[in-house]
């Protein structure tokens, strides 16, 4: 006869022994032990990388390519939007959402597209939910809002881990595998650019855009947070954000700041341009302006 | 003979009136392939217009054909698609009537369908020149290597411009 305190140190001991092997071979693993990316060696990024991609053929498909491109030298991203041609069609949301492996449920979007009427400029009165059969809609102007790229990061500021930090070509970054998931981050970030994945995120196989960057557009995990970063496994081998390519209009624009002759310095030359909730001081480098 | 300024000075006013003479030619000249020289300077590259064209050169019916367009905007059998609603303009106004291969900008200048933002920049001065900047318009190819412009009219409808309205993707979810 087995008296009920032998019956819980027994199965106590047993259940400890069977979750042992699987607790120790975790712990061993390189990935528990993967170390924040820019203390990694050479050695340690290329093996972390080629784990990656294991795991991310192993779930979606054998295309699948990281990459951890730096950042070019003598580069500075920087986006203009005009805000009089953009007429809320939200296909940059959308093609957002393709390129960087977004959440299809929970639904995760970094691009918000705000309805707004004419005359105002308060963010707090913009829909984003609005729904009609044709836009732009008279009386309404629409103001596409997505990270701003600060100069100035509140976002990196509060991060009690360095999760996130601003790169040398101005992008703002996280890397993902370090987030702890405080969401300090969100509660900083004055524009809502931040995203927090509450339960696992959903991408199916045949969505997914097999060309991934460590810190950008890789599949993200429960308990992540994530948000633009001007497609930086595009822009950093020259190419155009997706934003840009996919807006109908030519209301984005996209370019070096440190290149006097670069797009964005045009305009920054000849137009009016403003940055949303200048009084912050956080020195976007995401312009708007009305053409 | 040893040469001494002094012999250049009779013929000073000969040598200037030759200079301004020659400058002026070539400035002329260079005035004569002024849309070229637009072009070359554009921060972008484009494709010559002529090829994207159905029926060019219009000279393949028109050398035979005269024009049967009137002032009251009534147009040939060959073109009754084309309704112009676009300002007070009718179809002269724009095309050559003396070479139908050409375009006629506002100081009836000729212009080649390639050089079509000088016809259009004739009124919409402002967009002209945001245009030329790489301002207006979208652009593709690379924000560091070759950048990939569009003409006025591969967005706008020349004969009838109307603002763009498209029907905008699903809204994100309510959390409601």
């Amino acid at each position: 006869m087995i008296t009920r305190r032998e019956f819980i140190e027994k199965s106590a001991l047993g259940a400890s022994l069977l979750t042992l092997p699987s607790l120790i071979s975790g712990c061993l693993s390189e990935g528990f032990f993967q170390n924040h990316l820019k203390k990694m060696s050479r050695e340690e990024l290329d093996r972390a990388i080629q784990r990656m991609e294991k795991k991310y053929r192993r779930a979606f498909s054998e295309q699948v390519e990281v990459r951890a491109t730096p950042a070019q030298e003598d580069v500075l991203f920087g986006m203009a939007l005009d805000l009089s041609k953009c007429i809320g069609c939200r296909r940059c949301a959308k093609s957002c959402v393709r390129e960087n492996n977004q959440s299809k449920d929970p639904q995760i979007e970094w691009i918000d597209v705000l309805e707004m009427k004419r005359g105002t400029l308060e963010l707090d009165r913009g829909d984003r939910y609005y729904q009609h059969e044709a836009v732009p809609v008279k009386g309404h102007f629409y103001l596409p809002i997505q990270c701003q790229q600060c100069q100035n990061p509140p976002c990196v500021k509060v991060c009690p881990v360095k999760a996130t930090w601003k790169e040398p070509d101005g992008v703002v970054v996280i890397d993902y595998d370090w987030c702890i998931g405080c969401r300090y981050c969100l509660a900083a970030c004055p524009y809502g650019a931040r995203k927090y994945n509450w339960t696992s995120p959903s991408l199916a196989a045949n969505e997914m855009n097999p060309k991934m960057h460590y810190l950008g557009n890789r599949p993200r995990d429960k308990g992540e947070v994530e948000k633009c970063t001007f497609c930086l496994q595009r822009t950093r081998e020259g190419r155009y954000p997706a934003c840009v390519e996919a807006c109908p209009t030519g209301a984005r624009k996209f370019g070096n700041l440190l290149d006097p002759e670069s797009v964005v310095r045009q305009i920054l030359a000849e137009k009016n341009v403003f940055v949303l909730k200048p009084e912050l001081n956080t020195q976007p480098r995401f312009y708007y302006y009305f053409g | 003979m040893v040469f001494e300024w002094r012999f250049i000075r009779p013929c000073f006013w000969v040598i200037a009136v030759l200079f301004l003479v020659l400058f002026g030619i070539s400035s002329n000249l260079f005035a004569q392939s002024s849309g070229s020289f637009i072009q070359s300077s554009l921060p972008f590259q484009l494709p010559a217009r002529e090829d994207a064209l159905e029926a060019y050169p219009c000279t393949g019916c028109h050398q035979d054909l005269p024009a049967q367009s009137t002032e009251d905007g009534a147009t040939s059998q060959e073109h009754n698609q084309i309704s112009v609603q676009h300002g007070g303009l009718w179809c002269l106004d724009c095309h050559e009537p003396e070479d139908r291969d050409t375009l006629r900008a506002i100081d009836h200048r000729r212009v080649g369908f390639s050089d079509m933002e000088q016809l259009c920049g004739g009124c919409h001065a402002s967009e002209y020149r945001d245009w030329s900047k790489g301002i207006h318009g979208k652009l593709l190819g690379s924000w560091n290597g070759v950048r990939l412009g569009l003409r006025c009219v591969e967005c706008h409808d020349a004969h009838r411009p109307e603002p763009m309205t498209l029907k905008p993707e699903p809204p994100p979810h309510h959390p409601g």
